[in-house]
């Protein structure tokens, strides 16, 4: 049976190839797309995101969701990473259909009621909606299987030395989250930041001469330089790696563990505190991805993406 | 004993295990000269570290002045790790009472007289809370000049040990190491991300036990006390890690350790963070594909991320042959 899943995104140029994977992948059943402000605004990263379903081919419901955090406002945006409109300054076709009335919140909500203890959300933008939801809805959380979740590190975070971005971009909504009780798979920083896709799988997905594989190198392209310009070598593909185990999750190896938000620290705001030594004496509440097989990651990216006509 | 053109060190601890054994290691080595002994509060209250410390440097036959440092930390409660250590601070061996008196000088005021006195530059040895140093700093700024290097054992870069974020002797006093860290003197940091590294096996300690001097038989005896939490806590680690002793070895064989520079400051308003040492580093990409993002020269910190474990159980080992 297909895994029926909501992505929950801010795209973002990994969150297009995120979004391009699921809609190629035979093992799930995506019912629909929510959308929250992070990587950049809200209105570019609906537009995207109707484009992108656009671009594969398909309608489905593109729910609107949230212009930004609960309390805190973010300082800094993700343009600098991902480019004023989000998918690394390359133009995207107008949106073939229109976003759906609906709030996030609400789809969430209507969906999770119609396929009780079915659907799993795949979040791979800040908790915003997700947190929204929650809150909103008594009862939501014993009906959502799972979330698999892009955010976070055990180790080293990337917007801060503690935080990563799509943690730190909401850390209420992440901590709120977090204490909900549905089970979490995290991929964070500490696996996502090593799938990384090297210049020659690009230059192979380029050779097929198919107009979504180069889409995608070209959107990358603005990533790359991005990275090369912090002095990270290498181009992580976070959001592809965590649809990615949405689809096989054998790709990854987990630790169970207890994780926190912390919201207050003056230097470690938004960091996922996570208790590998067990020191806490609390239950797990996440599945936290620590390793990865990045070629069979790479493998399986490359042949959804090239099935594309 | 020390050579001439030895590192003169001041050692701060609370005694404790690991850190007995790295009083032992410093004794043992020629190139340190041990000019005095600072007690802090932390694995046990200051009455049972002092206590401990004077023992260990009696056993030793050292007669520096042993101190006592400050009861609690700046801010905060005292925390004590007594389930690592024992009601005593020091279980397992049993050691005879110290042949000397505590000091007349305080913590304080004995790390004072012996930067006023020294002509060359005295690297301190923390490897408890950073409690005494952080005041000494604080109030005594120009005796900085008087410090060549803080090698510290605490903090982490990744993960804790007594909360998910928090090294204990961090946490014990957050406030003192954040005076510490940004102090601008140089720190060599011996954090859990190495220390958790420095395992000795069960096997190590017999074959410390074999050397069969009182010394080594001592160190074995602590180590068996020390092996029953870390197997019933950490059994994954295949031994104990030895925190403390690392921040010594540093000091006489770095060529063991690899290290990376690294600005940073600790939390010490988290709700779950507290403690943590937030670790950015310098140049480059770290081991975990951490990006540097600050410059060289806000870089305040040498923190150690590996040590080869044969070597430094080697150097242990050595120590406990040559010990008299």
């Amino acid at each position: 049976m297909k895994r029926k899943i909501i992505i929950d995104c801010d795209p973002g140029i990994d969150d297009a190839l995120a979004i391009f994977m699921a809609l190629a992948s035979d093992r799930l059943d995506v019912l629909g797309i929510t959308t929250v402000a992070g990587n950049v605004g809200i209105d570019h990263v609906t537009r995207n995101a109707l484009s992108l379903v656009s671009l594969a081919g398909k309608t489905l419901p593109v729910c609107r969701g949230a212009s930004g955090p609960f309390i805190i406002k973010r300082e800094k945006g993700g343009a600098r990473v991902h480019g004023e409109n989000g998918v690394g300054d390359v133009p995207l076709p107008p949106p073939a259909f229109g976003e759906d009335s609906r709030s996030a919140a609400d789809f969430i909500h209507e969906m999770a009621d119609e396929h009780e203890g079915e659907l799993d959300l795949v979040v791979i933008g800040p908790l915003t909606n997700v947190a929204t939801a929650l809150g909103r809805y008594s009862g939501l959380t014993k009906k959502i299987r799972r979330i698999i979740m892009m955010g976070g590190a055990a180790g080293f975070g990337n917007v801060t030395p503690a935080a990563e971005f799509n943690i730190y971009a909401d850390f209420h909504a992440a901590a709120a989250v977090f204490q909900a009780g549905i089970p979490i798979d995290m991929y964070g920083l500490d696996v996502t930041n090593r799938a990384l896709i090297s210049e020659d799988e690009m230059a192979t997905l380029r050779a097929t001469g198919k107009n979504i594989p180069i889409l995608c190198c070209d959107m990358l392209k603005t990533y790359a330089d991005f990275y090369e310009s912090v002095g990270f070598s290498g181009l992580a593909l976070h959001d592809p790696f965590a649809m990615a185990c949405a689809i096989d999750e054998s790709l990854a190896e987990y630790r169970e563990c207890y994780v926190e938000v912390e919201t207050q620290g003056t230097l470690t705001r938004g960091k996922t505190v996570v208790d590998i030594l067990g020191v806490t004496g609390q239950n797990p509440n996440a599945r936290v991805a620590v390793d990865l097989d990045r070629g069979r990651f790479i493998k399986l990216m490359s042949d959804l993406l090239v099935s594309y006509v | 004993m020390a050579l001439p053109g030895s590192i003169p060190v001041i050692m701060d601890c609370d005694p404790g295990h690991d850190d007995a054994i790295a009083l032992v290691l410093a004794q043992a080595r020629p190139e340190i000269d041990i000019r005095g002994v600072c007690t802090t509060a932390g694995n046990q209250t200051i009455d049972k570290t002092t206590l401990n410390a004077r023992k260990i440097l009696s056993f030793l036959g050292n007669d520096v002045p042993v101190s006592r440092g400050c009861a609690k930390p700046l801010f905060r409660e005292l925390i004590t790790a007594a389930s690592v250590h024992g009601e005593s601070g020091l279980d397992g061996p049993a050691l005879p009472d110290p042949r000397w008196p505590e000091s007349d000088l305080s913590a304080f005021e004995l790390m004072v007289k012996i930067l006023e006195e020294s002509d060359v530059p005295v690297t301190m040895v923390p490897t408890g809370a950073l409690t005494n140093l952080a005041l000494l700093l604080l109030t005594r700024p120009d005796l900085k000049a008087k410090i060549g290097r803080i090698s510290l054992m605490g903090g982490s870069a990744v993960g804790g040990n007594w909360t998910p974020s928090a090294e204990f002797n961090i946490l014990v006093d957050p406030e003192a190491a954040q005076i510490v860290f940004s102090s601008g003197l140089p720190i060599t940091m011996s954090g859990l991300d190495v220390t958790h590294k420095a395992i000795v096996t069960a096997d190590d300690i017999e074959s410390f036990r074999a050397i069969g001097k009182p010394g080594a038989v001592m160190v074995a005896e602590l180590l068996d006390f020390f092996k029953k939490f870390h197997e019933e806590y950490f059994a994954g680690f295949g031994g104990s890690p030895l925190h403390d002793p690392c921040a010594v070895a540093w000091l006489v064989a770095p060529e063991i350790f690899t290290s990376r520079k690294a600005r940073v400051d600790v939390e010490c308003a988290g709700r779950y963070t507290t403690g943590a040492t937030v670790v950015s580093f310098a140049q480059g990409v770290s081991h975990t594909g951490a990006a540097g993002r600050v410059p060289l020269d806000e870089a305040n910190v040498d923190v150690l991320f590996d040590v080869d474990r044969e070597a430094f159980v080697a150097l242990l080992r050595d120590a406990l042959e040559v010990l008299d």
